[in-house]
């Protein structure tokens, strides 16, 4: 199907067709219980007519003229608009397709996987594996009437590892989740040394009296608080005046130890490809370069009302981030340990993402923490709460950046020490 | 469709086999501030089908219904592949043969309700929040409707088409002052009628009223309370509290769970009755049948403080030896079957709220759900605003408030519940392994719990 047959004279329009193809591999409970695969494809037409906007959506294989008449029925009612579809540009390829790993066969997922469940069973019996492992090959093709026509093809490989024992009504449980372009970007033995790891500092429950503590996040958990970030740098939350940082551009709003980049066109990262679903050439910028406000996440209609360009952050609800990059510090996780006298780590937490992003207060359940006490790991700790405030802490609270990094999902960060975290902890005699 | 359906259920070489086709039509509407920021339709039209072969279930999802058979052979080879890894015989629960075909019982029909009428309710509604006070900056006004045209067919001769609806809306306002964000909202949710999105005028105004009030308000100290829940907080509660822990496909393949949650097992006080139920009508979740094509019904998860039953497929009845609930639901034809909840309440009481409140010296009051989340042990959960309880009677209001608890010592807290009754819809939904959002809803009357931990402040 052509953009053009389906728009009328006077009509500007835009026509985003995905295809996907994915094969799942699923081991519950030590035991491979599912295979799932799975082909889509979806057309999506935004069509501008008297300067409003239509957005329609099909995946009814016989069906494209419905596309057009949708598109136009919800513009004749539509948002006003006043972006333009970009034209041409030129573009950058970043390697997101992996070519031997597309060839793969559905034994190559499971083998590994499989491998995955006897070792950790072997280290313990009573350690319950849950495995999945996703296999996706994406067709995006993309064009408009300014003239732009692009194509990508993406490969990804998403992996979720995880590892649970229960005794008694106590239940440890630990996971990560990985997602990748290229299959020999997945370390499985880190992986499992980093999940038995977990297992075997969480073995022992320890009290902890409630209190503000310095705390380690680790890279997963660092990814858990940065989402208000995510959200005060999007252009609707400027545009609508609820970002505390509107008008802050150039303005020290976090830690001069932080830098936050929007990596676009990285190699093998799992959010790049060459330009996002509106055409606009991907890039890499700062967002935040040693705490300062640098740029926003834009997409076209939010630059507009800014007076900027779109940086290519276009996607289907509006401005997103492409990979995110926290550079890193010099301290070593071993190191944070060993410096605190009494602390808390966090591996894991539950429910931090619901709340209020604007004011930047983030409460979660610690789901898995651990007490520090004299420079060690004594136990677990349970039935607790953190609570901070993620602007305020990022300010004025860090105290240690990591060194290294891990990626969690399309974001590359490194464990952060904050001083004063709050924790909030079921008290002792309960 | 029912000939190409049974057709292809008949070639195939499975010991069990099923398919499903879904035709859904979606209009989506939404606002941020003054502007209009979505108009959208959309055609999801697409199908599944899915095997079991000795210890394996294959399963494929497409867009096209042409070259049906080669899909079939394909879910079967992926089902063999996993009995050659490991032999064995997955049993199912014994289902009714069913042929049917069920209309949805349409209250108000969306689909008779014309785009622009649509706009025009949720412009108003977007209006009266936005100029209920200058510091009332912004909005966010979400409302949705889907018509689907559910097909099925099993090799076990069951054909079932039913018409299904799926209605929900959030009319949401955004205070500012300063540094300070303050948000309350409107939701509501159906599964038949779009009336439901009707008469909310002075419900939006008193919302934005109160996301003004709470800029003034202090985030809440950390710490242990006594806390009532309102029927939403306590809707979410149970949800994430105790109906998670309730499907059973996460259940029968653990030992350890397995007996943690034998029938007789005691979770909370004599007084406490906790049911999903998929025949709710008019709440988001309920349908006439599941997505193996059972009957859905009514199934008491807890009655007087002791498990007395789980949310069962065919699978996981068959592994606990019982009757399967009509609980397997999938959120499209994208993903197969697993075990859900529908419309999960806690019935009502014998108390009312004053007492209640007259009962606690220092504790807190959680009103309002934005969303919880559990690992099933622990579990989470966010209020929209708070207020404090002192000396008996209701105090300051707070703002922040997240609570969270442990499924297995939680229930054990509750000491109160009361004798109002609602069962809550909004545009949310419940999410499950890669299945979110799945329509979901929840009822409860007020109820207290005693010794909630709750984040915040030092």
């Amino acid at each position: 199907m052509s953009l053009k047959k389906l728009l009328k004279p006077g009509e500007e329009g835009e026509l985003l067709q995905k295809k996907s193809r994915q094969v799942t591999v699923n081991f519950q409970n030590n035991r491979l219980k599912k295979i799932n695969s799975g082909e889509q494809k979806r057309e999506i037409l935004r069509l501008i007519t008297g300067g409003q906007l239509g957005l329609a959506e099909n995946t009814r294989p016989d069906s494209h003229g419905d596309l057009g008449r949708m598109a136009r029925e919800t513009a004749l009612m539509g948002p006003r608009v006043d972006f333009a579809f970009p034209g041409p540009a030129p573009l950058e390829q970043p390697q997101v397709w992996d070519k031997q790993g597309a060839e793969m066969k559905l034994e190559d997922l499971i083998d590994p996987a499989r491998d995955f469940v006897e070792k950790t069973s072997s280290y313990h019996s009573d350690l319950q594996a849950t495995v999945q492992v996703n296999k996706v090959e994406k067709q995006v093709h993309l064009e408009n009437s300014s003239g732009f026509k692009g194509e990508y093809f993406k490969s990804s490989f998403e992996v979720l590892l995880g590892v649970r024992l229960i005794e008694g009504q106590n239940m440890l449980e630990t996971y990560s989740f990985l997602e990748h372009t290229h299959w020999d970007s997945i370390n499985w033995e880190l992986e499992i040394e980093d999940l038995l790891q977990k297992i075997d500092w969480g073995r022992q429950n320890v009290n902890l009296s409630p209190g503000n503590y310095p705390v380690i996040m680790t890279p997963a958990t660092v990814g858990d608080i940065l989402w208000p970030l995510e959200e005060c740098l999007n252009g609707k939350a400027i545009t609508r005046g609820l970002s505390p940082w509107q008008d802050q551009l150039g303005e020290q709003a976090i830690s001069p130890q932080l830098t936050l980049i929007n990596a676009g066109t990285l190699d093998r990262g799992a959010a790049s490809k060459p330009f996002d679903r509106e055409g606009t050439p991907c890039s890499s910028f700062p967002l935040l370069e040693n705490g300062v406000l640098k740029n926003y996440i834009l997409d076209l209609e939010t630059a507009e009302k800014l007076g900027e360009k779109s940086n290519g952050c276009g996607g289907e609800n509006g401005p997103g981030p492409a990979n995110l990059l926290l550079e890193p510090g010099s301290e070593t996780m071993e190191a944070m340990i060993s410096d605190l006298e009494e602390g808390v780590l966090i591996a894991q937490t539950m429910g931090a993402w619901a709340g209020n992003p604007y004011g930047g207060q983030v409460s979660g359940n610690i789901s898995l923490g651990y007490k520090i006490k004299n420079g060690r790991i004594q136990g677990r700790i349970k039935d607790a709460m953190f609570s901070l405030n993620v602007f305020k802490a990022l300010k004025e609270k860090v105290s240690a950046v990591g060194k290294k990094r891990t990626w969690h999902g399309s974001m590359l960060l490194p464990a952060l020490l904050l001083d004063e975290v709050n924790v909030s902890i079921k008290s002792q005699e309960d | 469709m029912q000939k190409k359906l049974q057709n292809l259920m008949s070639l195939s070489k499975a010991d069990y086999c099923d398919i499903r086709v879904e035709d859904t039509e979606i209009t989506n509407i939404s606002y941020r501030g003054r502007e209009l920021e979505k108009m959208e339709r959309k055609i999801q039209f697409g199908g599944c089908i899915r095997t079991l072969i000795g210890s394996g279930w294959g399963f494929i999802s497409f867009n096209s219904l042409d070259n049906l058979e080669e899909k079939l052979r394909q879910a079967e080879d992926q089902a063999r592949t996993i009995n050659r890894v490991k032999k064995g015989q997955v049993q199912l629960a014994p289902a009714p043969v069913i042929i049917a075909e069920e209309k949805n019982d349409w209250g108000e029909d969306p689909r008779q309700i014309s785009l622009k009428e649509k706009l025009e309710l949720m412009q108003h509604y977007n209006n009266l929040i936005l100029n209920t006070d200058s510091r009332v900056n912004s909005s966010r006004i979400v409302y949705f409707d889907h018509h689907t045209d559910w097909f099925f067919a099993s090799s076990s001769g069951t054909y079932i088409y039913q018409e299904k609806g799926d209605i929900g809306g959030n009319l949401g306002a955004w205070a500012s002052a300063g540094q300070e964000r303050t948000y309350d909202a409107v939701t509501f949710g159906s599964n038949n009628d779009f009336s439901v999105a009707r008469g909310h005028d002075e419900q939006v105004v008193a919302a934005a009223r109160r996301a003004v009030e709470q800029l003034q308000a202090p985030t809440v100290r950390g710490g242990q309370y006594p806390v009532i829940l309102d029927p939403e907080m306590a809707g979410l509660f149970v949800h994430e509290a105790f109906g998670h822990l309730s499907e059973a496909d996460e259940i029968f393949d653990d030992k350890n769970l397995l007996q943690l949650m034998q029938p007789g097992t005691r979770y909370g006080p004599s007084f406490l009755n906790i049911y999903d139920s998929g025949r709710e009508w008019g709440n988001r979740g309920a349908s006439h049948y599941d997505d193996e094509g059972l009957p859905t019904q009514k199934t008491y998860l807890i009655q007087n403080g002791e498990v007395v039953g789980h949310l069962h497929s065919r699978e996981s009845a068959a592994r606990m030896e019982t009757e399967p609930t009509g609980s397997a639901r999938a959120m499209d034809y994208r993903f197969p079957p697993i075990c859900r909840m529908r419309t999960t309440c806690i019935e009502p009481g014998l108390d009312t709220l004053e007492d209640m409140i007259s009962g606690i010296d220092y504790g807190l009051y959680a009103i309002g759900g934005l969303g919880g989340e559990t690992n099933g042990e622990l579990f989470t959960f966010t209020a929209t605003r708070g207020q404090m309880i002192r000396n008996g009677k209701l105090a300051e209001q707070v703002k922040n408030v997240t609570l969270t608890g442990n499924v297995f010592h939680t229930l054990n807290n509750i000491d109160s519940i009361g004798q109002d009754f609602a069962i809550l819809n909004n545009a949310g939904g419940c999410g499950k392994f890669e299945q979110s959002p799945l329509p979901t809803s929840e009822g409860s009357p007020h109820i207290r719990v005693q010794n909630v931990i709750v984040g915040g402040e030092g």
